[in-house]
């Protein structure tokens, strides 16, 4: 199979000891209405089988329902992939509604095909099952797609709507399979156009109308990054640096790593953004009135530190605009080699001197080459202090999603993030943002 | 001031960077369990910037030897091929400090090689002390820290300190350990471990029993009829003759293990799941134990000790011909027992607890066997086959929950079947954490739920010591000889026999 895949890493094959995949039957193709008996019967053959061979019998175990709009068959066949190896986690019964995109050869949608598989045991006995439907949905049908979801929703269960690439956020099929899910997750780096879509996304979080918590996978890559920055700060004593930060600067890889031809910005774009959201976010720093611009082979903005000067008084130094209530972004896009690790490549945050010391210094996190591997550095005075390794390599898209499905709430520190990410990529000159080089 | 970039991350605890000192760092359980735990952790971040091990053992080692043993000891059960950045990232964090700790001049080597280590990084002046020494020094080791100044806290810093199985081997020896810890430590800063109480089912049972409507008003004498804890061993003593020569199972396994999985089946639901008030329930729980002393021991526990056999298809020795075993030894390898919890709860349900050596298999679960319902509804020969609901916790070697319930034979006629429905970790929610993962960073964390408290050691001990006490006696009947690979002396069946009800087919 040669899928497409988002954040650069391969899925990975399941866990030791659930090795073995055993399908129930082969994908078959049936009538729509007649999903549900065609699922039941391939479990009652496997039971009858493990019987015969002495086992328990089956179990079938769902967690979830697993909506996944997928626009295409390569979509829908990278998907597939990626519910089997979810299944070790998060058993579910994933529903794939695949746009075929072509005039409808027929009226409506009538056909799906159908598949069961389980894990064995090294036992050989059957373990953790898992379900998918697939719909295929031509011309206007797709519109209608949650109609075709519903009459195969296992009842009672939460329902997640996974939409790989960037959804039509005004369209009717997205705003209609809103409406019976819990949680949607997307994943930015696969917008068409990555740094835009995020005001999109924006839309939907702040619409208080929506019956669901929004989730991205775009966010998740970012999590070890966001641990080591938050490393730094569990002593407590530097956090009167805080206060001094002068310039939060973040390096992104150039590549495009979902080799899509007709995109010019690097999805890590918009991933470089969203970081700077969090950290903005975390120390209550608000977007300014201000633009974008070039500087070098860098994009700039200024960000304001509202809460800062309510909070203590005036502090820290002034800044390199020359105002001390406001804090110099920076992005920077470099090109890597093919096979380096894909997304962000550093973090640097400059901290100004402490009152009457003018020593300012730098705060690095950065990968070490083209390493998946990360290193927290700080050059200047405090030179040495801190020295830190983590493993920030790509995390295979299966395993990302287990991890958001881990949680079914709300994620109010992505939902903050992803704000004043979309309010920086709305300002004046975004459009440039990644495609400087 | 709180960190502001850890607020919302998801369910992550990350511990403040603390120097860990592991006392008998060179040793089996060090090399196997706790340094291989520890890099997991820093892999996952979990170690923050600025944590150090400072290692400490008698052989006259320097950081590059202590390193190198790391490294071999990491390949070697973390896996070969580790990142060489990560490696040299945790190598960075190691030091290595030598010293006899029955001697004072070591603790005072001690103490200036922390002040170094703590200078290299912003350490708050936490200090998590591990004890992974032979029992036998605990005492004296326990008594060096505190007496050269070792166990007080710094500034702002906290000083705990984890102390290993065994605690003690009889209520005096742990009221003594109790005591010399009391003396220089506060109970919130003393963590007992019990390896057993890290892993994820066992945490569930609290989970299952009471985050579920449906269980919990159930879980009492008028619908359960009866619980079996089974700690089985498929090993046997391995090479650890001179320890087992003076524990047995008794003390091996029951007064720890299988009491700590008793407690957290029996005991009330806690005001808040936080250590205090879960601990305090489980300490009751014990408390409640119906104690066995003198005559009742002989009926009710059963104790047994492996001949040669086989084990999964291999001959294997006796315990008496196993190396360093004493030629009349009457240690016991195999415990079968049946106590009460004297409780408005359990009130004369049988809990039957066996634990053993040279068993078929390695094996921990927890069973609830269920009433029967009141009426042979659907007639006696269907009554007869079907089993009554039993709820299994299963711990060892996978963990997972199987319920059995009864369910018909489809047809015309009425047949019921049995069936479990089944649910196993590691292929639900991904593999679990490693005990010692867990463990280790709860006391990093200051978390002393899953470690025993000082009063709950003392409650089993006591409990423990009376049977033992009735073993020593000449008219007790001594150790029943079972084959290898069995599930024990036939004597245990008759145990369970004897009330009507028998061990479960593991
Ligand atoms: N191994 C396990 O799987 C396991 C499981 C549960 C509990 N435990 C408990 O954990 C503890 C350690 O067990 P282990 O199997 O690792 O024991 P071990 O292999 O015998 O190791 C003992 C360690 O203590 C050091 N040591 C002994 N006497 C010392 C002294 N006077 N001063 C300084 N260091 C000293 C030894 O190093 P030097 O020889 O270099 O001094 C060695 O590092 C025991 O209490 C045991 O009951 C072990």
């Amino acid at each position: 199979m040669s899928a497409i895949e988002p954040g650069g890493a391969p899925a990975q094959p399941p866990a030791d000891g659930a090795e073995l995949v055993y399908t129930l039957g082969s994908s078959r193709r049936v009538r729509l209405r007649e999903a549900e008996a065609e699922l039941q019967g391939l479990w009652e053959t496997a039971s009858r089988e493990a019987e015969q061979a002495g086992h328990e019998g089956v179990v079938r175990v769902r967690e979830i329902n697993l909506v996944v709009y997928a626009a295409g068959d390569a979509v829908a066949e990278r998907v597939s992939q990626v519910i089997l190896r979810l299944a070790e986690r998060h058993p579910a019964r994933a529903i794939v509604l695949l746009d075929v995109g072509l005039p409808a050869p027929g009226e409506g949608v009538t056909d799906s095909w159908v598949s069961a598989a389980c894990y064995l045991t090294a036992q050989g006995e059957r373990q953790v099952c898992w379900e998918q439907v697939t719909i295929p949905a031509y011309g206007k049908a797709v519109q209608l797609l949650d109609t075709a979801a519903m009459p195969v929703l296992v009842p009672h269960l939460p329902t997640v709507l996974w939409w790989p690439g960037q959804p039509d956020f005004e369209g009717e099929a997205f705003r209609r399979l809103g409406d019976v899910t819990d949680l949607l997750v997307v994943d930015s780096a696969g917008f068409s156009h990555p740094v835009e879509g995020l005001g999109r996304l924006a839309t939907v979080v702040r619409d208080e109308s929506r019956g669901y918590h929004v989730n991205d996978l775009n966010w998740a890559r970012l999590t070890t990054w966001r641990e080591m920055m938050a490393g730094v700060f569990d002593d407590a004593s530097r956090l009167d640096w805080v206060p001094r930060i002068r310039r939060l600067k973040v390096v992104f890889g150039a590549e495009d790593t979902f080799e899509r031809p007709d995109r010019s910005t690097p999805p890590a774009a918009s991933r470089a953004l969203l970081f700077v959201g969090w950290f903005a976010s975390r120390l209550g720093w608000g977007p300014s009135t201000s633009e974008w611009w070039m500087e070098g082979s860098s994009m700039r903005t200024v960000l304001h530190r509202l809460q800062d000067d309510q909070r203590d008084g005036a502090t820290g130094p002034d800044g390199p605009s020359g105002d001390r209530y406001s804090v110099e972004v920076v992005l920077q896009s470099e090109a890597l080699p093919r096979d380096a690790s894909g997304g962000l490549v550093a973090v640097e945050v400059e901290i100004g001197g402490a009152l009457g010391d003018d020593g300012s210094f730098v705060l690095s996190i950065g990968r070490v080459g083209t390493s998946c591997i990360c290193e927290t550095r700080v050059k200047g005075p405090a030179d040495g202090q801190i020295t830190h390794t983590a493993d920030a390599s790509a995390v295979p898209e299966d395993r990302l999603l287990a991890d958001e499905l881990d949680y079914l709430g709300p994620d109010h520190v992505f939902e903050d993030s992803l704000l004043i990410a979309a309010a920086l990529a709305a300002l004046p000159g975004s459009s440039a943002i990644g495609r400087e080089t | 001031m709180e960190n502001p970039f850890r607020a919302g991350m998801r369910l992550r605890r990350v511990p403040p960077p603390a120097t860990l000192v592991i006392l008998g760092v060179t040793g089996d359980l060090a090399r196997r369990k706790l340094l291989p735990s520890l890099y997991r952790l820093f892999r996952k971040g979990l170690l923050p910037p600025g944590s150090a091990i400072l290692g400490v053992a008698r052989r006259d080692w320097d950081d590059e030897k202590f390193r190198n043993m790391v490294r071999e000891a990491l390949d070697r059960f973390v896996g070969k091929g580790q990142d060489e950045r990560m490696w040299e990232g945790f190598a960075a964090m190691l030091f290595f400090c030598a010293g006899d700790l029955v001697d004072a001049e070591a603790y005072r080597t001690l103490d200036d090689t922390l002040i170094s280590v703590d200078a290299h990084g912003p350490r708050n002046g936490n200090r998590l002390f591990y004890l992974a020494m032979p029992p036998s020094t605990y005492l004296d080791v326990i008594d060096g820290i505190g007496r050269h100044g070792l166990a007080g806290r710094r500034g702002a810093g906290w000083t705990r300190i984890v102390v290993e199985k065994p605690f003690g081997r009889d209520l005096e020896s742990a009221r003594s350990l109790n005591r010399t810890l009391g003396q220089w430590f506060s109970e919130d800063d003393v963590f007992r471990i019990d390896h057993y109480l890290g892993k994820e089912t066992v945490q569930n049972i609290l989970v299952f029993r009471l985050a579920n409507a449906i269980f919990e008003p159930l879980w009492n004498s008028q619908y359960v009829d009866h619980v079996q804890i089974t700690v089985a061993e498929d090993i046997g003593i391995e090479q650890r003759a001179t320890y087992y020569e003076e524990a047995g199972a008794m003390r091996d396994m029951i007064q720890n293990h299988a009491l700590q999985l008793l407690a957290l089946v029996a005991m009330e639901p806690p005001i808040t799941f936080a250590a205090g008030p879960v601990r305090d329930e489980k300490v009751k729980a014990l408390m409640a134990l119906r104690p066995l002393g003198g005559l009742e021991v002989d009926k009710a526990v059963v104790r047994g000790q492996y001949g040669p056999g086989l084990s999964q298809g291999e001959a294997v020795v006796g315990y008496l011909q196993e190396e360093g075993v004493a030629q009349a030894s009457t240690v016991e390898t195999f415990v079968a027992m049946r106590v009460f919890i004297d409780s408005w709860r359990w009130a004369g349900v049988p809990f039957y607890l066996r634990t053993g050596k040279r068993l078929p298999k390695r094996c921990t679960e927890v069973a609830i066997q269920f009433k029967r319902p009141p009426l042979p509804l659907f007639g006696e020969d269907v009554a007869a086959e079907t089993e009554a609901n039993v709820l299994a916790m299963h711990i060892q070697p996978d963990e997972g929950i199987t319920l059995k319930i009864a369910s018909k034979v489809p047809g015309p006629t009425v047949h019921v079947h049995s069936v479990n429905m089944d649910f196993r970790y590691g292929s639900s929610f991904g593999a679990a954490a490693d005990a010692y993962e867990r463990l280790l960073l709860d006391a990093l964390l200051g978390d002393s739920t899953l470690f025993a408290r000082g009063d709950g050691v003392e409650v089993a001990w006591a409990f423990v010591d009376r049977i033992i006490e009735r073993w020593r006696h000449v008219d007790a009947p001594g150790p029943r000889i079972y084959e290898a690979g069995s599930w024990g002396p036939k004597a245990a069946e008759d145990l369970v026999d004897a009330d009507r009800r028998e061990w479960r087919r593991l």
